[in-house]
């Protein structure tokens, strides 16, 4: 009888015949055999065994399932095996690729739940991996929209969805546009009927006069009307890239933190401006000149077929030649924009790493290296340009000659019917404008090819951040939650920011109300990820995390990080004012608020004694703080912010004692009455938590008082034995 | 017992390598037997043939193989299956074809582990040039498959690769 939820993947006729019918509880096939090499074997576990069979039905691997004692994964890169715990040793059960990660884990899940006769845990969406089920690309998270199968036109109609609200705007610039395009076509018209009617009867007088009035009054008319337009489409493009400029940054605010942990961020300085610049060319000039170019080309075609039909079509006949090479480079075109993009975008990384090491590369003199490396990156950069920019050099020039090799046409057959008067010489004239007028929509087209690439190329990249779904995405039955008591509770959460390689394991807490909590362990215990989930920057893998019973992932997160005061190591100050800083999370705070909480946080006399007191400008561009005053700063931040839990993560690692004797003060009245998880280096500081919780390697080694866990002898014990080994030895030596 | 701060290089005299019963790769060493070792390589694109980290089932070192020259065939035989065995990443042999669709790149591949089709969103967060030649992908999920140097795939490869570098 087949157990429900269970994994179980069809194995060859073979394997199931070996094995018996309905006896295979759980069945996962994998890719790698014994030597390392692509081989198909399937891992078949019935009642008693666990086995292993390859595709002919053979038994590589058998064992009873009453000698393991434990299935466990081990990684390997780019795949990894299972392995079981037997009473005679470890044993090798099946190897895998990544691809088969998901479905191998919750197989050793599953194997374990057997074995211990435990609950047998259900298969879920989340152990398998998605894919779409048309084209088979695997699915981002967190969506259902597979980007592969979505219609071709996508970015453009998005892009253009962009210009909704100016359509006014758009329509107006337009008319005036098609104007201004009738306008252009009157002055050859003119110099027509003066050439033929007034030049050369040459019968001058007022006409001359009038005509050049005319010819004159148009230009000013076509002036007026091009200023008019040129002012409306910077109008609006700037209005425009505001608005793709204000989508991404609150796109990239909407993401988590594990979005920014992956990347280096000062990359998005510099690309929201770039992309949205792109981007609003193509829709300003793009969009606008290519329509009035198109509409040019037309109009002139139409005024030349009526002047002289079979001119016209001489004249035309280079032209499918352009629209095949356009063709032809059109896709290169787009890939060298991005190549050029992703070395721009190389360059800025380096620069923004290096700006903010500085200390660094200055203290051990690398500045040359750093130099070498941007020589580089520069010199790739410049390939880049001269590659784009050198094919329009090419292609320009390529452009015009297929263009005037019509006017050549015209003009030697054009001569001939003037000479044999099948045409007027005015004809000939306005015909010779028309197409000069023609080659520039030709190589206008050419620049419309550019842009059009650059702007798609930049919005697949503002889209790809505004498409990406943030890993805490906020349920959508997400409750608002009123000042909570601060009961916290950690039900078996398991969690690793790279999946199947869990940091934090089987983590099982409750933590009361106004309870302060010590976090000891050793670095890359899991403190700070432990720390990193009740802020619900993360969400676990396993298991569940409630504050007062509600589960946090059906918290509204807004509301939950009103809750939630943090006090980290690094103190970041934002350019500002010390007022402003302190009142970062409750801008309305009344100056004897903000006094109020710097005079608990023992910040309130330093800032006085400044010259600018509170409105002293700090951050990037201001006043230098030391580290110990930046910390009390930031405990005022977190006293006047309120919250019911506290988080502390080595608030007082780097300063002095005396200045960590101040800041302790400050934080023993914070912690009155509110909830607290503190992580602390120096253990001694922890000495008023209500409890000390060890990690060790991601799980719970101990749980208990300071006293209480010293008696026990165990990691805890340790860890002061080492710490008070530490200090005399820095007390000798100091 | 070694200093725990100085690297303890394996020495092939008094060590060597086999392969345990229940499959897995142990090591004796100078006396002392571990059942269960991985082999770590330190230098995966630098130094891909030496230098390999041998660590015990709890992650600790246990020492150094600065290379396999001098060792017995039976260890230099399952440190070289061991290799292979840890090292699952599919090398591509064949570029069938790079295609951009709207937000998507995808890359058809023939690997040691057969045909692949990866889709990433991007290439300059999923495509890596970790040394000349080199190259590493990654798709959506994570997989990672491997270019060990494009200047020797074939002609076709190469020119679906010339399409974005």
């Amino acid at each position: 009888m087949p157990v429900m939820g269970a994994l179980q993947e069809e194995c060859p006729e073979a394997v199931g015949q070996q094995v018996g019918d309905g006896r295979v509880l759980l069945s996962v096939k994998s890719d790698v055999g014994e030597d390392g090499e692509r081989r198909e074997h399937w891992l078949i576990v019935t009642r008693e065994k666990a086995e292993v069979f390859d595709a002919d039905g053979h038994a590589v691997r058998s064992l009873k399932l009453d000698e393991i004692r434990e299935v466990r994964m081990v990684l390997a890169v780019g795949g990894g095996m299972l392995v079981a715990d037997t009473v005679d040793g470890t044993r090798v059960l099946i190897r895998y690729t990544s691809v088969h990660h998901k479905r191998m884990g919750f197989a050793a899940k599953w194997m374990n739940a057997v074995i211990q006769g435990e609950d047998l845990p259900v298969m879920s969406s989340k152990d398998l991996p998605r894919a779409c089920p048309k084209c088979d690309t695997p699915l981002p998270d967190g969506t259902n929209v597979c980007p592969v199968c979505t219609d071709k036109g996508r970015v453009i109609s998005r892009l253009l969805r962009y210009a909704r609200p100016y359509r006014r705007q758009m329509i107006t610039a337009a008319l005036l546009l098609i104007a201004a395009t009738l306008m252009e076509l009157v002055p050859p018209f003119m110099t027509k009927i003066i050439v033929d009617d007034v030049l050369q009867p040459k019968t001058a007088g007022a006409i001359l006069l009038w005509l050049v009035i005319g010819l004159g009054a148009t230009r000013l008319m076509l002036s007026i009307m091009q200023t008019l337009r040129g002012y409306i489409g910077v109008w609006f493009g700037s209005k425009l890239m505001a608005d793709i400029r204000r989508e991404t940054y609150e796109a990239l605010m909407k993401l988590s933190l594990s979005f920014f942990d992956r990347r280096q961020t000062s990359q998005f300085i510099g690309r929201i401006n770039s992309d949205s610049e792109a981007m609003r060319q193509f829709m300003t000039d793009g969009v606008i000149w290519i329509t009035g170019e198109v509409l040019m080309l037309v109009s002139i075609v139409a005024t030349m077929l009526s002047l002289d039909w079979r001119l016209a079509l001489l004249a035309l006949i280079p032209t499918p030649l352009m629209f095949a090479a356009s063709v032809l480079i059109w896709p290169f075109v787009r890939n060298l924009w991005y190549r050029h993009w992703r070395s721009v975008n190389r360059i800025n990384v380096l620069v923004g790493d290096t700006l903010q090491g500085i200390r660094v590369v200055k203290a051990f003199g690398q500045e040359q290296a750093e130099r070498n490396r941007y020589a580089d990156a520069n010199r790739d950069v410049m390939t880049q340009t001269v590659r784009m920019d050198g094919l329009w050099q090419g292609v320009f020039p390529f452009f015009s000659l297929i263009t005037t090799s019509g006017a050549l046409l015209v003009w030697y057959f054009g001569g001939w019917n003037v000479i044999r008067d099948e045409i007027s010489l005015g004809t000939l004239m306005a015909f010779i404008s028309y197409l000069g007028m023609l080659f520039g929509p030709l190589q206008w087209f050419s620049q419309a090819l550019n842009w059009t690439n650059r702007a798609l190329s930049a919005a697949d990249r503002v889209f790809e951040i505004m498409d990406t779904q943030p890993d805490v995405p906020d349920s959508p039955d997400a409750v608002k939650i009123p000042r909570v008591e601060g009961r916290v509770v950690l039900d078996r959460v398991s969690y690793g920011y790279e999946k199947h390689y869990p940091v934090l394991k089987n983590i099982s807490l409750a933590v009361e109300p106004g309870e302060m909590i010590g976090l000891v362990g050793h670095s890359g215990a899991g403190k700070s990820t432990l720390i990193n989930m009740i802020c619900r920057f993360y969400d676990p893998d396993d298991g569940s995390i409630s504050v007062d019973g509600i589960d946090l992932r059906r918290i509204d997160q807004e509301d939950l990080r009103k809750q939630i005061g943090v006090v980290l190591q690094e103190t970041f100050l934002f350019d500002g004012t010390i007022a402003e800083n302190i009142a970062y999370s409750k801008p309305d705070a009344t100056p004897l608020e903000i006094m109020r909480a710097a005079k608990i946080a023992n910040a309130h006399d330093f800032i006085v004694r400044m010259p600018d007191g509170y409105d002293t400008r700090v951050g990037e561009r201001g006043h230098r703080l030391s580290g110990g005053e930046k910390q009390r700063i930031a405990i005022a931040r977190a006293i006047i912010h309120d919250p019911r839990i506290l988080i502390l993560d080595e608030a007082t690692a780097s300063v002095d004692t005396e200045t960590e004797r101040q800041i302790q003060e400050a934080i023993s009245r914070l912690v009155k009455g509110r909830t607290t998880f503190a992580i602390a280096h120096r253990l001694s500081t922890l000495r008023n938590a209500d409890r000390l919780v060890v990690l060790d390697k991601g799980k719970i080694a101990e749980i208990g008082t300071h006293e209480e866990l010293l008696r026990a002898k165990g990691v805890y014990y340790k860890l002061v034995q080492a710490q008070r080994e530490m200090s005399r030895i820095r007390g000798v030596e100091g | 017992m070694n200093d725990p701060f100085q690297l303890n290089i394996l020495d092939p005299g008094s060590t060597r390598f086999f392969r345990s019963n229940g499959g897995m790769l142990a090591m004796s060493a100078g006396g002392i037997l571990h059942p269960e070792v991985t082999l770590h390589r330190t230098f995966p694109f630098a130094h891909p043939d030496r230098y390999f980290s041998v660590r015990n089932a709890k992650g600790e070192e246990l020492g150094i193989l600065e290379t396999l020259d001098g060792w017995d065939e039976e260890s230099r035989r399952e440190v070289g299956l061991e290799l292979k065995l840890s090292y699952l990443t599919p090398q591509v042999t064949r570029i069938m074809k790079i295609r951009q669709t709207p937000g998507m790149w995808i890359w058809e591949l023939e690997t040691t582990m057969g045909s692949m089709r990866l889709a990433m969103r991007n290439l300059h967060e999923h495509l890596q040039n970790p040394v000349p030649g080199r190259l590493l992908l990654t798709d959506l999920e994570g997989n990672r498959v491997e270019i060990i140097n494009f200047r020797e795939l074939d002609a076709h490869s190469r020119k679906q690769l010339r399409k974005i570098l």
